[in-house]
């Protein structure tokens, strides 16, 4: 199965991927909330049944993970994207031995659990199949719970998307029904490539897009940070906002093909670099984020690599399908069909 | 950057001055007591972004006409292309001609 096709599952019907590049540790303890106030860029209170999406920084305030905060029993747990496990279990313990009077514990859960990924404009037909219609009424970072079964929607991609958490003992049974419900649906099996690609057309942050040395101020992701807070790079990013940003990562598309890591000119002036670059079977196009001086990082500007040229654009690049899906009204069986025959 | 061309000056100019204008009326929206300048450009509206619901994004309709006189045509923001922050801006500048 080629990237392509891959993506276009993902843009068209549904996909279904091993999310292993999340890494998943539980925070228990009588100060597990405590802990997590001054460990992520936002506040992880959240009310039961919500997640919060947030940032954990390093002192210098670089992107250490992008994070998931679920509370789940008298618990949370953290689902980092960046990271491996082990290594944040490591930085949530360095963390901690900075105030170790806090009963807290952690627990790696890769061992324990299996996380699924489940995304598509017809990921929600899949998931109403396999946990019944509650799934329907889940806003956009919502919890819900089925026997052994964490369903979380937070998808990445412009489309609907969830993530399934279940106990290793479930997990190929869970995965024989996923694929049983998905096949009238055309259910792809996808990796972390094509969620990249996707995340990127749909200018959704990735990890993997970008250089660690970025901070939320240049990464667009200052809507995740509590700047009144005090947590892990607060006063780095304070300070880097004081001084005023320098420069900002813009979205760009280009009819030929680039690479990360090149200059990015206008005229005979340096004014950045290409970040990620990737050919885009949705629009046809390579499609790329480049960190670019801040006068210049706006949409609309056309810029060269190279020989090679660049047009800055307005994210989001992709009308995604899901936007202009009901899930009361349409399905992929119907999807072909004209809007005014769908049964209401 | 000592050469960069006029109209090239002038476009961000323009730009510039229309990302003030729709980062000071999402802040009024959102009721964002903070720096406007926080508010990124490229910021989803809906959503995960700034989190706007479907009041709110009537209120940008409504903000868009009576603060800064653009009308749009349609009642659906995400389908008007007001999917971020820089998509206001966009409709900003098209109502006026600079893009």
């Amino acid at each position: 199965v080629s990237l392509a096709s891959e993506v276009q599952a993902l843009r068209g019907s549904v996909g279904l991927s091993h999310a292993r590049h999340i890494a998943m540790v539980r925070v228990d303890g009588a100060d597990a909330l405590d802990f997590l106030q001054t460990a992520s860029a936002q506040s992880p209170y959240v009310r039961e049944g919500r997640v919060r999406h947030t940032l954990l920084l390093r002192d210098d305030a670089t992107v250490f993970a992008d994070v998931f905060i679920v509370k789940v029993d008298e618990g949370f747990l953290v689902l980092a994207e960046g990271p491996s496990e082990p290594d944040l279990v490591l930085w949530l313990t360095t963390h901690h031995a900075r105030t170790p009077e806090r009963q807290v514990a952690f627990q790696a859960m890769s061992d324990a659990w299996v996380v699924f990924g489940v995304d598509g404009p017809y990921a929600w037909e899949l998931l109403v199949g396999l946990l019944g219609p509650a799934v329907l009424g889940m806003p956009y970072l919502s919890l819900y719970r089925r026997d052994d079964v964490v369903c979380l929607r937070a998808g990445k991609t412009g489309e609907f998307g969830y993530l399934l958490l279940v106990p290793h003992a479930g997990a190929t049974e869970l995965e024989r029904r996923l694929r049983e419900l998905g096949n009238p649906l055309d259910l792809a099996t996808i990796g972390v490539e094509a969620l990249d690609v996707c995340a990127l057309e749909s200018w959704h942050f990735s990890m993997r897009h970008n250089a660690p040395v970025l901070t939320p101020i240049e990464l667009q992701l200052q809507w995740r940070v509590g700047y009144t807070r005090e947590f892990i790079g607060a006063d780095a990013l304070r300070a880097r906002r004081a001084e005023g940003p320098k420069s900002r990562v813009t979205c760009f598309t280009s009819d030929e093909v680039v690479s990360a890591g090149q200059e990015v000119h206008l005229g005979d002036s340096n004014v950045g670099r290409v970040l990620a670059a990737c050919a885009s079977p949705t629009l046809g196009v390579t499609v790329g984020s480049a960190l670019l001086d801040l006068r210049f990082s706006h949409p609309h500007l056309a810029l060269r690599v190279g020989e090679l040229s660049i047009r800055t654009c307005t994210a989001s690049l992709v009308d995604n399908r899901s936007l202009h899906i009901d899930p009361h009204k349409h399905s992929y069986a119907t999807r072909n069909q004209p809007a005014e025959v769908v049964p209401a | 950057v000592s050469d960069v061309p006029g109209d090239v000056a002038s476009y961000l100019e323009r730009r510039e001055r229309a990302l003030g204008e729709a980062r000071r009326l999402l802040a009024s929206i959102l009721n964002y007591t903070g720096d406007p300048t926080d508010i990124d450009p490229d910021a989803s509206l809906f959503g995960t972004g700034l989190g706007l619901d479907s009041l709110d994004a009537v209120e940008v309709l409504i903000g868009l006409e009576i603060d800064l006189g653009i009308k749009l045509e349609g009642d659906d923001p995400r389908r008007l292309g007001l999917r971020s922050v820089n998509g206001v801006v966009d409709a900003i500048m098209r109502a006026r001609g600079e893009l």
